[in-house]
């Protein structure tokens, strides 16, 4: 007994030393076949109008919410941008009608349960996250938040402070200041492109809270999904029980489609070491034909890690960024794409024509088939990722059918990627980006250090920030 | 939650039962059957062999019918679901449950490889990914002063390939790298004089860098690690460098864990440098971006500065901006060598993976790299703080004011303690600070606290970030939240404050586990920094234990004027 195994071991060990594992080409690995099985959620619409998700996973004993409405900032009255920020805000810190806003927020602290909600410019979402043991008692709080929010006026009037101090603190954070301009430019006078300033939350009255509420929350605009360890039948029973008494008809207006816009450079001057350079339009949606073809072109752009062009050219080949690449944020009928770079003030112009170059070189130039089948390849292959916990799953779904994409978006969305052709690529950047000209481009920084005028691209206009200082 | 149990229990033992009698009829069908062909007597046989066939086929469906109940249940949930469905029911539930049910020992398979490196494994079903997470002991703290930035550029570094990723021809490069190393090192001694250097020669070595590079650049597959990674469908790759730790971490589909190994062992054992130079200039662009343009950052490195005078603690972990231009890659190299070896490190693979095969891919891939004997961490210590210290920085943005406190770091009952002050002062709508400073004075927009700062190998600080709300001022705001802690001091905190905060740091806990990402951080973060993993379920024993008198007594300890350090920021003019 005891040689055959000495033998094995010694067999083992020369097997083992005499391959040489760290010399083999690593695009030679075996990567054995991967079952990507796309879960089927349970859905379910209530007798009032809500859309219930569901999927259970039962790891660990959490139960997660997410709300989805849909009506966001873009909905804003005019001259009172701010509203639906406070609402949703609101929502969580002010109260309901049965219970005050302290012993609430007691209450759920003291189960440890995370609530919040994130205002964006078309949707709203509210999270929570409830351990197993009390999600009947959170679920039914969340639901009075939702169906009977009290907008204490103490908690409306921190939340108007709170809010203007936060926008007096946008500028120390460069940034976040240029993409908040940049996207005011860009969407024009969609109201998509409204921002919010010091002076229209200040004439923000709780009375305009409770009108935005009344006109955007009801149960036909609103999507539950609940998921985590809870079966399909007990959540559809506790979802009835605490929202399926909530009445209400409303309507929703139908927000057209923002168009491309802008033109020309737009100079915020500020006293900083660096520079940040925006640019970027209004593209082709989920929707849109071409809407594969401009996945793979942002991915070779700028989005697709340190091999895309942006990324590569900017920051590996020159050293000029920490931080460049783009980004494509497809949402229904439309798309923002925008690209951008953060460099000295001494290398502004030259940072903003390399980015001009490669956007412009992506509509004529012939892109290299390994460029494509790198990008296409890369999408594919993380697309399993979109499925990597329930509640994204869930909250991809709830999404996908709120922009009424086709039911098999996601099942799909890996043959519709792998058909995408260079040309395909080609044509989505001319027809959508032009040639890189007529794109707005916003530079935020110090023009008294920068390497070389920015007239080159296009007429440069000075702004200011909208509307973040305080009112003498 | 104890009724779901009992009914859980109550159908397991149906099933059960169900299943048992249905067998020992399906088995008594069958010696009916044997004894049917026993018998002479054709009569009784037809009788036997038809009554048998009866029983056998009747016990078989009834049979199937449980099995098929509990196969049902089963599928979806995997092995930790059961688990934790069983556990609870052979042991009475220990206090508040849920982060009590979790397994840690049975979860996670813990392995150390022959030359040191330590492997944890936790296998999980939510889909077909893995999360991978490296983790090296050493961060800034192990620099020395002059090269201080160094393990941030090293991170850097190794993302630049090896010697069998990220080159066409290693054996030319490698010739042309060393002329490239030899040139830029003259350049930065000329460059090192300032106001005394040579603008010819500087010209010159310039030049014939910027050639040299050129040269080298064809030989290059630049960012082929990135590129490996990204195609086979990563997501999260990254890595960052702390003042204790540098961490590696990616997450792949479960199919390309041995790509993974293949890289992440080659760039520990064979990295190579590769442009080094252009690198550098991409430093000093992050350290704009993330410092120099943000004004809270900037106050961030006057706060350590000043809290700390002797320990390396002091110092910014991306290096001080006189000194980056001049990172030395000798040292680099040294570094590299020193402390980028198994013995120092912890590999964690959290996900849709099989434990044995992920040892033995690793010990394939890792097992081969020498351990190295570690440098003894000559550490200069902190002198004891005898008086508060205080900093301002003027900048154009808004205020802000930093508190920070001196404490002892982990294994120190202390730090537990701390954990549990941090989510009573700050964690949640209805904690201390957040309640009076933001929302009855409502002279804050915001604060937050942190029990272990900047780092948790050394005895660090227990800090405040606090901003207040225009009008009120930095000064204002600090006497409130002093005042707080001052409050903390004399009175207890009361029995449902202490029992909120340690139900919020269980939750939290939970929710870091139920992504791979997060377990693969926790597990090890906790390992490295701790020497166990298993440091986390001690803690969380400990926890249960703390007192409201355990933090009166620390709060009167630690939070007094002479150990503290004050970092304010204010507009350019005076307030």
């Amino acid at each position: 007994m005891k040689k055959p195994a000495l033998l094995l071991c010694l067999v083992s060990f020369l097997l083992l030393s005499c391959r040489p594992a760290l010399l083999q080409p690593p695009g030679d690995l075996p990567s054995p076949p991967l079952e990507v099985r796309i879960p089927s959620l349970d859905k379910t619409v209530l007798a009032n109008g809500i859309t219930l998700y569901h999927l259970e996973d039962g790891e660990l004993p959490l139960v997660s919410v997410s709300v989805l409405i849909g009506a966001g900032s873009a909905f804003d009255p005019k001259g009172k941008e701010g509203v639906a920020e406070l609402t949703g805000g609101l929502l969580r810190t002010g109260g309901t009608l049965g219970m005050a806003s302290a012993a609430l927020d007691e209450e759920l602290d003291f189960m440890a349960a995370e609530v919040n909600v994130e205002v964006e410019r078309e949707v709203t979402w509210m999270g929570a996250s409830f351990l197993k043991e009390d999600f009947a008692r959170g679920l039914y709080l969340l639901s009075r938040m939702i169906q009977e929010p009290a907008f204490e006026k103490e908690k409306f009037a921190l939340a108007k402070n709170l809010k203007r101090d936060a926008l007096l603190r946008i500028p120390d954070n460069p940034s976040r200041l240029a993409f908040r301009e940049f996207f005011g430019i860009l969407y024009g006078d969609d109201p998509r492109g409204r921002l919010e300033t010091m002076s229209s939350v200040e004439g923000i009255r709780r009375e305009d809270l409770v009108r935005f509420y009344e006109s955007s929350f009801f149960p036909g605009n609103v999507r539950i999904a609940v998921t985590g360890d809870i079966d399909a039948k007990d959540a559809l029973k506790q979802v009835e029980q605490a929202f399926g008494s909530w009445r209400r008809q409303g309507s929703i207006p139908v927000l057209p489609l923002p168009k491309p816009h802008g033109e020309g450079v737009y100079l915020l001057r500020k006293d900083l070491p660096q520079s940040v350079i925006v640019t970027g339009q209004i593209v082709s949606g989920s929707l849109d034909e071409d809407h594969y073809a401009f996945e793979v072109l942002d991915f070779i752009l700028g989005s697709g890690g340190f091999r895309s062009r942006i990324f590569g050219r900017v920051r590996n080949t020159l050293g000029l960024a920490y931080s460049a690449g783009s980004f494509y944020v497809p949402r229904g009928g439309y798309g923002v794409f925008a690209a951008y770079a953060m460099t000295k003030s001494g290398a502004t112009a030259r940072v903003a024509g390399e980015i001009a170059v490669i956007l412009k070189q992506s509509g004529i130039q012939l892109m290299e088939g390994e460029e494509i089948d790198w990008a296409k390849e890369s999408l594919v292959n993380q697309f399993v990722f979109s499925l990597s916990s329930v509640g994204k799953i869930a909250r991809q779904q709830m999404l996908i059918d709120y922009q009424e994409l086709p039911g098999d978006y996601l099942s799909r969305y890996r043959e519709n990627i792998r058909r995408v052709t260079a040309e395909d690529v080609e044509r989505a950047s001319r027809s959508r980006l032009g040639l890189g000209d007529d794109l707005p481009m916003l530079v935020l920084g110090d023009d008294s250090a920068f390497d070389g005028s920015l007239d080159v691209f296009g007429p440069v206009r000075v702004i200011q920030a909208t509307g973040l200082q305080e009112k003498e | 939650m104890d009724k779901d149990r009992f009914s859980d229990f109550l159908w397991w033992v149906r099933q059960l039962a169900i299943a048992s009698l249905t067998l020992f009829f399906f088995v008594e069908g069958i010696f009916v059957l044997i004894r049917a062909y026993g018998s002479d007597n054709p009569l009784v046989f037809i009788m036997l062999f038809f009554s048998s066939n009866l029983i056998i086929l009747i016990s078989a469906i009834g049979f199937l019918y449980p099995v098929q109940k509990v196969f049902r249940r089963l599928r979806g949930k995997d092995v930790l679901a059961v688990l934790l469905l069983l556990v609870p029911l052979l042991c009475p539930p220990a206090g508040q449950g849920a982060a009590g049910a979790i397994d840690l020992e049975r979860t996670v398979h813990r392995y150390t490889l022959p030359n040191g490196l330590r492997l944890l494994v936790a296998e999980r079903r939510i889909s077909p990914t893995v999360s991978c997470y490296i983790r090296y002991k050493v961060g800034s703290v192990d620099e020395r002063e002059e090269f201080s930035g160094t393990a941030h550029f090293l991170e850097h570094l190794l993302f630049k390939g090896t010697e069998t990723i990220g080159t066409t021809d290693w054996s030319r490069e490698q010739k042309l790298l060393a002329a490239v190393e030899d040139l830029s090192g003259r350049l930065d001694d000329e460059r090192q004089r300032g106001a005394a250097a040579d603008r010819k020669k500087i010209e010159d070595l310039e030049e014939r860098l910027r050639a040299l590079e050129e040269e080298s650049a064809l030989l290059v597959k630049a960012n082929e690690i990135d590129r490996l990674y990204t195609e086979s469908g990563a997501v999260a790759l990254n890595a960052s460098t702390g003042c204790d730790l540098t961490t590696y971490h990616v997450s792949l589909p479960a199919n390309r864990l041995e790509l993974w190994a293949r890289i992440e062992a080659d760039r520990m054992a064979n990295a190579v440098f590769r442009e080094f130079y252009k690198e550098r200039q991409v430093i000093e662009e992050e350290r704009r971006q993330t410092v120099e343009s943000v004004p809270e950052r900037m106050l961030t490195e006057l706060f350590l500065e000043t809290a700390f005078v002797s320990h390396p603690y002091r110092r910014p972990i991306i290096g001080w901006p006189s000194r980056i231009p001049f990172l030395d890659i000798r040292y680099v190299r040294d570094f590299y060598r020193t402390y980028h070896v198994p013995n120092n490190a912890v590999v964690v693979v959290v996900g849709n993976v099989d434990p044995d095969e992920v040892l033995s891919i690793v010990t394939r891939y890792f097992g081969a790299i020498p351990a190295r004997e570690l440098p003894p961490a000559e550490m200069a210590g902190e002198p004891a703080q005898a008086g508060e210290r205080r900093a301002e920085y003027r900048g154009g943005a808004n205020g802000k004011v930093i508190v920070g406190f001196h404490k002892p770091t982990l294994p120190s009952p202390d730090d537990t303690v701390f954990d549990l002050v941090d989510l009573i002062l700050t964690g949640g709508r209805t904690s201390r600070l957040h309640r009076i400073l933001v929302e009855e004075k409502a002279i804050a927009s915001s604060v937050e606290s942190g029990s272990s700062f900047p780092g948790v190998r050394y005895p660090n600080l227990f800090v405040f970030f606090a901003s207040p709300r225009a009008p009120h001022g930095t000064a204002e705001l600090e006497t409130a939240l002093l005042e707080e802690l001052e409050r903390l001091r004399r009175e207890p905190v009361s029995d449902r404050e202490i029992e909120k905060a340690k139900n919020i740091y269980r939750a939290q806990l939970l929710r870091e586990m139920s992504s791979n990402e997060g377990f693969a951080s926790l597990l090890s973060y906790f390992e490295i920094v701790a020497g166990d993993f298993r440091y986390l379920s001690k803690q969380l024993e400990a926890m249960e234990k703390v007192t409201p008198d355990d933090i009166r007594r620390a709060a009167a300890v630690y939070f007094v004027e002479k150990n503290r350090t004050v970092a304010v920021l204010n507009g350019k003019e005076a307030p």
